[in-house]
C-alpha cells in the first residue's frame, strides 16, 4: 500500500507518545464529564471541536456558510440532516462490508438497504430513503450502483490469513479513564506483530476530499498505536465516488501531530479551552500552530484550492465573505 | 487489529500454583444466602431475576439503564456474532479455514443446511438468517468476523486448541435460598492447564471475551465466572484462573481464583441484586 518496508516496532516511542497524551490531559483526570462519567473523543467530535468559528463558518471551497455539522430540525441523525449524499454514504458503507466479507453484490441498493435495516440506529435513515420521491430515489440508486461497481472492480478479495475485518472499534482510555479515545475503523487488514508495523487501516468516504478526512485517518492511526503498542504501517482514505485512495505512511511525525491535535480537541470538548468568536483566531488554532484565516471581500481575491473552480462548485455567493488561507497553510 | 500487552495464550496456559478446595463452595453458598436474604427481600413473588455479567456490569457502571424496560427480542447481527464467531474459531482451529473472514460464511451456511435437514436449531438464529437477503446475511457475517478476528489472532491455537473446549453451554445455578434468582456464567472457552502437582490437565482456566474496556470491577467479574462454574459443576471443581480479553481496548486481565476472589464475586452479586431490586427491574432471560 505504501511501497515501503514495514517499519519495526519502537516501544520507547509508543511509551513516549502515550506519556505525551497523558501529560496533556493530566489535569482532567477524575473530572466528571459526559458519556457515563467520561468524555468519548471521536474523530467527528474532534472535527467539530477544532473548527474555530471562522474556519467553520464558511466552506473553504465554495464560500458558502458551512452548516453541514449542524443539521436542521427534521430528519436528523447524530445531529446531521438526512440528505441524499448522507444516504449514499451509509448505503455504500454497508456494501463495502459486503464486498470485503462476501466478495459479491446482488442488487446494490437492495443489499445495502437489507444490511442497514438490521441496525436500529439506521431505521430513521432507511425510512427516509424508502420515502424518497421516485426520481430522487432513482438517482440515488444509480449512484449506489455506480459506486458498488467501483468497489467490486477496485477491491481485491483479501487473503483470509491477512485477517480482513470491518467496522472495528478501537478504544483507549486516558487521563485515568476520564477521557476515552474511540475510533471506528471501516476496514483493517494485517496480522498483528510484536516486532513491526503490520496493519493497515482504511476509512471509506463517499464525500469529496476534505482536510478532516486526513485528520480522521491519522486519529485512527494514533488510537490504534496506543491500543496495540505498535503503529499501523499505513492509514488511508478510500473515496468511493472517484476510486481514489489517499495513503499516509504512519511515522513518528504523523503520530505526534495527531496526538497534538487530539489533545487540543479533547481540551475544547472538556471545556478547558474556549473558542474565540472574534473571528481573528482562537486558542485551538494557536495550539495547532494554525495561522488565522484572513477574511476578505470576495472580489479582492481569486478563489484558491483545487476545487475552487466556480464551474465545479456552483460558484461562491458573491455577497458572502470568503476565507482565504495564507499560502502553505492547511485548514 | 489488537495486539495485547501481555500474551493471552501464555496467561491462559500457565501452570497453576494452587487450587481452591471444593469446600470453599460451601462458604460461597452460605455467604450468598446471607447477603441475598436482605438484598432480594423486595423481589416480587414469582419474579425471575437472572444475574450474569451483563447485569453485574450494568448495575455497577450504567445503573441508570436499570429503570428502562427491556425491548422485545428480535434477532440482530450483534446477537449472532458470538455464537457464529465461536463456531468459526472452532472451524479455523480445526484447520478448515485460514481465518474468521473465510470461515463465517461456510459455517453459517452449514448451520442453515443442518437446520433444514434435521429441524434442529443449534444456534437458534438459523431460520432468521436463512430468511435474510444477501445484504442482511453479509452484515451478519461481517459482524461475526470482526468479533472473532482479534480472538483468533490473540492466541497460539496450536497450543490452545488441543486443550480447549470452545463455546460450551452457559453455566446456570439457581440460588437455592432465594426463589427466582439464578446465576448465569458465560465464557468463551475452558482450557485444561497443568495443576499444582505438575499434572497435565489437573486444573482448568476460563477464557472470557468482552466488548468495551475493563471497568474497575473487572476482577470480581472474572471471578464471578469461576464461581458460577464451580457452583454449577457436579464435580464441585473450581476453575483456577480466568483470563479476560477486551479486544476493543487491547486489554488483558487475569484473575487467579482464591478465597478472596470468590468473596469479591459474592459481594458483587449481592450488590447487583440489591441495586436491581431497588430499581424494580427484573430482567427476564430471552434465551438469545
Amino acid at each position: 500500500m505504501t511501497g515501503r518496508a514495514r517499519p519495526g516496532a519502537d516501544p520507547e516511542f509508543v511509551a513516549d507518545l502515550r506519556a505525551f497524551v497523558e501529560d496533556g490531559l493530566d489535569d482532567v483526570a477524575g473530572r466528571t464529564t459526559v458519556d457515563s462519567g467520561r468524555l468519548v473523543v471521536t474523530k467527528d467530535r474532534l472535527t467539530r471541536a477544532l473548527a474555530c468559528p471562522v474556519h467553520r463558518s464558511v466552506d473553504r471551497w465554495t464560500g458558502q456558510p458551512d452548516d453541514r455539522q449542524h443539521g436542521g430540525a427534521d430528519g436528523q441523525q447524530d445531529g446531521r440532516s438526512f440528505t441524499t449524499p448522507l444516504a449514499c454514504g451509509a448505503l455504500v458503507g454497508a456494501l463495502f462490508r459486503q464486498v470485503v466479507i462476501v466478495g459479491t453484490v446482488d442488487d446494490p441498493m437492495d443489499d445495502a438497504l437489507g444490511a442497514l435495516a438490521l441496525d436500529d440506529h439506521q431505521a430513521p435513515l432507511v425510512a427516509w430513503i424508502e420515502a424518497m420521491p421516485a426520481a430522487e430515489r432513482s438517482e440515488l440508486r444509480a449512484e449506489v450502483d455506480r459506486q458498488a461497481g467501483g468497489l467490486l472492480e477496485r477491491w481485491p478479495s483479501f487473503e483470509a490469513s491477512w485477517l480482513p475485518r470491518t467496522n472495528e472499534t478501537v478504544r483507549v482510555p486516558v487521563a485515568g479513564g476520564a477521557v476515552e479515545l474511540c475510533a471506528r475503523v471501516d476496514f483493517a487488514v494485517g496480522r498483528p506483530d510484536r516486532d513491526r508495523a503490520s496493519v493497515a487501516l482504511v476509512d471509506v468516504v463517499t464525500a469529496s476530499r476534505r482536510p478532516e478526512h486526513r485528520d480522521g485517518r491519522r486519529f485512527d492511526a494514533l488510537v490504534e498505536t496506543l491500543r496495540s503498542h505498535v503503529p499501523p504501517f499505513a492509514a488511508a482514505t478510500y473515496y468511493s465516488r472517484t476510486g481514489e485512495l489517499d495513503v499516509d505512511p504512519v511515522d513518528h511525525e504523523l503520530l505526534i501531530e495527531a496526538a497534538r491535535r487530539t489533545l487540543a480537541g479533547a481540551r475544547v470538548l472538556l471545556g478547558a479551552v474556549q473558542s474565540a468568536s472574534d473571528g481573528s483566531s482562537c486558542a485551538v488554532c494557536r495550539a495547532l500552530l494554525r495561522r488565522p484565516p484572513v477574511v476578505v471581500a470576495l472580489d479582492t481575491v481569486d478563489p484558491v484550492g483545487p476545487d475552487a473552480d466556480p464551474a465545479r462548485t456552483g460558484g461562491p455567493d458573491p455577497v458572502a465573505p470568503v476565507v482565504a488561507f495564507p499560502e502553505g497553510v492547511a485548514a | 487489529m489488537t495486539r495485547f500487552e501481555g500474551n493471552p495464550g501464555t496467561a491462559l496456559l500457565a501452570k497453576v500454583s494452587a487450587l481452591v478446595p471444593p469446600e470453599a463452595l460451601d462458604r460461597v453458598r452460605d455467604r450468598l444466602a446471607a447477603g441475598l436474604d436482605d438484598a432480594a427481600a423486595g423481589l416480587d413473588a414469582g419474579a425471575h431475576l437472572e444475574i450474569g455479567l451483563p447485569q453485574l456490569r450494568r448495575a455497577r457502571y450504567r445503573s441508570e439503564l436499570l429503570g428502562l424496560p427491556d425491548e422485545p427480542f428480535a434477532w440482530k447481527p450483534v446477537f449472532v456474532r458470538r455464537s457464529l464467531g465461536i463456531a468459526s474459531l472452532r472451524a479455523c482451529a480445526d484447520g478448515r479455514f485460514r481465518g474468521p473472514a473465510e470461515a463465517v460464511g461456510p459455517v453459517a451456511d452449514q448451520a442453515v443446511e443442518d437446520w433444514r435437514r434435521t429441524g434442529w436449531r443449534t444456534f437458534h438464529w438459523e431460520p432468521w438468517y436463512a430468511g435474510l437477503g444477501a445484504g442482511g446475511r453479509a452484515a451478519v457475517l461481517a459482524e461475526a468476523a470482526t468479533w472473532a478476528t482479534p480472538v483468533w489472532s490473540a492466541l497460539d491455537w496450536s497450543a490452545v486448541a488441543p486443550v480447549a473446549e470452545l463455546g460450551r453451554p452457559d453455566d446456570r445455578w439457581p440460588v437455592a435460598c432465594v426463589a427466582g434468582v439464578h446465576l448465569r456464567g458465560r465464557f468463551e472457552a475452558r482450557v485444561a492447564v497443568t495443576g499444582p502437582g505438575g499434572t497435565p490437565g489437573g486444573a482448568s482456566a476460563l477464557f472470557s471475551v468482552a466488548g468495551g474496556r475493563p471497568g474497575d470491577g473487572w476482577h470480581d467479574e472474572l471471578a464471578f465466572l469461576a464461581m458460577v462454574a464451580g457452583l454449577a459443576s457436579s464435580s464441585r471443581v473450581l476453575p483456577a484462573r480466568v483470563v479476560g480479553l477486551w479486544p476493543e481496548a487491547g486489554a488483558l486481565r487475569v484473575a487467579e481464583i482464591d478465597v478472596a476472589a470468590l468473596t469479591g464475586a459474592v459481594d458483587r452479586v449481592v450488590d447487583t441484586v440489591a441495586v436491581t431490586v431497588d430499581a424494580a427491574v427484573v430482567p427476564v432471560s430471552t434465551g438469545a
